[in-house]
């Protein structure tokens, strides 16, 4: 079997994992970004609450959420009237995904939003920006640098973790690997294996190789 | 719809393999650690050659998902040894369990997670104390022993902490391989009556239970290490 | 009368910081505050901007009746907006360029366009020499040229009053001049400033009045001459002899 028809068989998945990756990272964002808001708030049951969520999740292995997210949901769904057996599969390896990964990045947002310096907020108030536009155009773009080295990690563990939706019979490069190495009766085996890896890890590069062009843009943004 | 019952029945049926869980997560970080520590060694004295190459592994196993590493390993090991034996090395390839494919794979992906951090904590050493020690007189090596690498433990706990409970999380997949562990034991048990969820929720309890009795452990550690070295420091 | 004040009072948890201050300040006027370290000097100034909120107290600000134990956000904004502050260590915005740095305050705070608050930023940075500097961001310029920076920052939005909290002392020695020529060209203007700093030959030369401050009260004022020459109070006295300074 030749290496070039293993590496077009995997890049099918190609567009699965890449759609599992983007919609994953863009809801946890959306849940990191507003429990990290609700934590902020100082109301102690949210913070409270949020405690608890990232509590779970740090216990929890990813490839349970998944499979909580696949075999839980429908049932929960089901007690209020709702049968979302045959929705796509893929809904369901978003939301484990982004449950998990959500609590992570709350984790680095509220951090990151607490270590900005408070003489910058002052100091916009001080030019007589509203507390709006001090948030908008000091606090906000200040968070989000001090946020992303941990962002950046967040995300390539997300890029790893979509790997495991195999659980729930999703298509992405994974399961083409086993799909073709099972086809294969034991033949290639560890070369199929090994090709999948280096095209995780050259998609893990790119992401790494981004993130090094944006830090070098805001080099001299030293927070 | 949920079955509390079997739920409850299941529960101590898989806790009875959370020693598993835990067996295999501390083998690997122990073998990790081993390894991470000469790999750091390596990294930060930029060995000839070796650190390179050294480098390039530690990124390939950072950017790769331990499943993916864990049939590497499975199926390249024994064609390894196999090639060892043509080479006249006595090595018997028939004998390898899953067991041994999953410590050699997590052990693996431990070097490379512990060395990235070993080298970040010993990046955020405080270095004024090493200086002190050599102008008194100190040898380098006696210098980095008593002033460094105490240090250097109290700032990796954290982060070692961190790759050990993502190491026990890890472990959920060996079951693939056929390791009776918790996810596996969770998995057998609810195939029969296709009661998921109860076992799931039995397994994710566990889950969190160990984690988080990990994580007070390093804690406590870490307070208790962090105290002796200040205090040393302070007679110093 | 420019501005007001009448028995401000401020205490955080059960420390009295502040211990009823009266002080009034007319326009164009320079008021130099002098006083040991934890005296309150900081929580003053930023009792004015409201960074800091009294716990009971009047102000009278450009002919404006405010209660300071009860402000409205609009009120609070009202008085940011006329008034300018410059930090003791400097907080430019680090994400903001020099020029955003100072264009940020006319654009977000007084609604102008940005074409024109660029411009603003532009003569300004030029008028005090660093222009070339325009495109740096914080961290690639040294402290006194952040600290101009800040003043420039300040004085663009033009405000009745700028707050200066020891402007100076995080500076090198080498820089507190170039810093310290720049607020008394700005005093020679006519902006009207209160100035808390540890420049005795500042508020010497430049203050139209020296309030000097002690445990959360003002224990004298007077002209420069009148406190240093001629203190009448003990504590004042004490104080001057103790920064054995040459002024
Ligand atoms: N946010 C705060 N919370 C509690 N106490 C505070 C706070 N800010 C200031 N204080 C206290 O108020 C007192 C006055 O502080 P302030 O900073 O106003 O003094 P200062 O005269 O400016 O001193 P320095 O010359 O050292 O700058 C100090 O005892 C300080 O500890
Ligand atoms: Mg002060």
């Amino acid at each position: 079997m030749k290496v070039s028809k293993v590496i077009v068989t995997l890049l099918n998945g190609l567009p699965e994992t890449l759609s599992l990756l983007v919609a994953s990272f863009f809801f946890a964002s959306l849940i990191g970004l507003s429990m990290a808001w609700l934590y902020l708030r100082k109301n102690p049951i949210l913070s409270d609450l949020a405690k608890i969520y990232l509590g779970i999740v740090r216990g929890t292995p990813p490839l349970l959420m998944l499979l909580l997210s696949y075999f839980g949901l429908p049932k929960l769904f089901a007690l209020v009237g709702i049968n979302i057996n045959d929705w796509a599969k893929i809904f369901f390896g978003i939301v484990g995904l982004s449950v998990g990964w959500g609590a992570y990045l709350e984790e680095a947002f509220r951090s990151a939003y607490l270590s900005v310096d408070k003489g910058q907020y002052e100091a916009a108030l001080s030019v007589g920006m509203d507390v709006k536009h001090a948030f908008l155009q000091i606090l906000m773009p200040q968070t989000f640098l001090i946020a992303l080295p941990n962002i950046e990690n967040l995300l390539i563990g997300l890029v790893k973790a979509t790997s495991l939706v195999y659980v729930m019979g999703m298509v992405d490069m994974y399961s083409k690997a086993t799909d073709l190495s099972n086809q294969n009766q034991g033949v290639y085996q560890l070369e199929i294996f090994i090709i999948l890896a280096l095209l995780y890890w050259l998609i893990v590069l790119l992401i790494e190789w981004l993130f090094r062009m944006f830090h070098r843009y805001y080099r001299y943004v030293e927070i | 719809m949920f079955d509390s019952n079997f739920a409850i029945q299941s529960f101590p049926k898989i806790l009875a393999v959370a020693p598993m869980t835990i067996y295999l997560s501390i083998i690997a970080a122990i073998i990790g650690l081993v390894l991470a520590i000469l790999i750091a060694v390596i990294r930060e004295r930029k060995v000839f050659v070796l650190s390179p190459i050294v480098g390039i592994i530690v990124s390939f196993i950072r950017g790769t998902p331990i499943i993916v590493q864990m049939y590497v390993v499975y199926y390249g090991l024994p064609q390894l040894l196999i090639a060892l034996q043509r080479w006249g090395i006595n090595t018997d390839s028939s004998g390898i369990s899953a067991i041994i494919v999953a410590i050699t794979a997590y052990s693996l992906n431990a070097a490379a997670n512990i060395s990235e951090s070993i080298r970040s904590a010993y990046h955020s050493v405080d270095y004024k104390q090493y200086e002190a020690a050599i102008s008194v007189g100190m040898t380098p090596l006696r210098a980095m022993i008593r002033i460094i690498v105490p240090q250097l433990i109290a700032n990796l706990i954290p982060n070692f902490s961190n790759i050990f409970i993502d190491l026990i999380k890890d472990t959920a997949l060996v079951y693939n391989i056929g390791i009776v562990e918790i996810m596996a034991k969770a998995n057998i048990i609810s195939s029969v009556g296709f009661k998921y969820i109860e076992t799931y929720l039995d397994a994710l309890i566990i889950y969190i239970i160990i984690c988080w009795i990990f994580a007070k452990l390093f804690q406590i550690s870490e307070v208790i290490i962090r105290q002796r070295v200040f205090a040393t420091q302070r007679i110093n | 009368m420019l501005l007001e004040i009448k028995n401000l009072k401020k205490k955080f948890v059960n420390n009295t910081v502040l211990k009823g201050i009266d002080l009034s300040i007319n326009a164009g006027e320079v008021v130099v505050i002098i006083g040991p370290s934890g005296s309150g000097k900081t929580t003053l100034l930023r009792n004015i901007n409201f960074l800091e909120q009294a716990d009971s107290g009047k102000m009278t600000f450009k002919n404006k009746r405010l209660n300071l134990a009860n402000l409205s956000n609009e009120e609070i904004l009202w008085v940011r907006r006329h008034t300018a502050m410059v930090f003791q260590n400097y907080n430019l915005f680090k994400n903001k360029t020099a020029i955003e740095n100072i264009s940020e305050g006319l654009i977000f705070g007084q609604n102008k366009s940005k074409k024109v608050a660029l411009q603003l930023a532009k003569k300004s940075l030029d008028s005090v020499g660093l222009l070339d500097k325009q495109d740096f961001y914080p961290a690639q310029l040294s402290g006194g040229q952040q600290q101009r920076i800040g003043i420039v920052r300040a004085t663009v939005l033009n405000p009745d009053i700028v707050l200066f909290d020891e402007p100076t002392s995080a500076l090198d020695p080498e820089l507190v001049g170039t810093v310290l020529y720049d607020m008394k060209h700005l005093a020679d203007q006519g902006q009207t400033m209160i100035v808390v700093t540890h420049q005795m030959s500042f508020a010497r030369n430049v203050a139209s009045r020296v309030v000097f401050f002690a445990d959360g009260e003002i224990i004298e004022t007077g002209t420069p001459s009148e406190v240093f020459d001629h203190p009448k109070n003990k504590r004042t006295k004490q104080f001057l002899s103790a920064i054995a300074e040459d002024y």
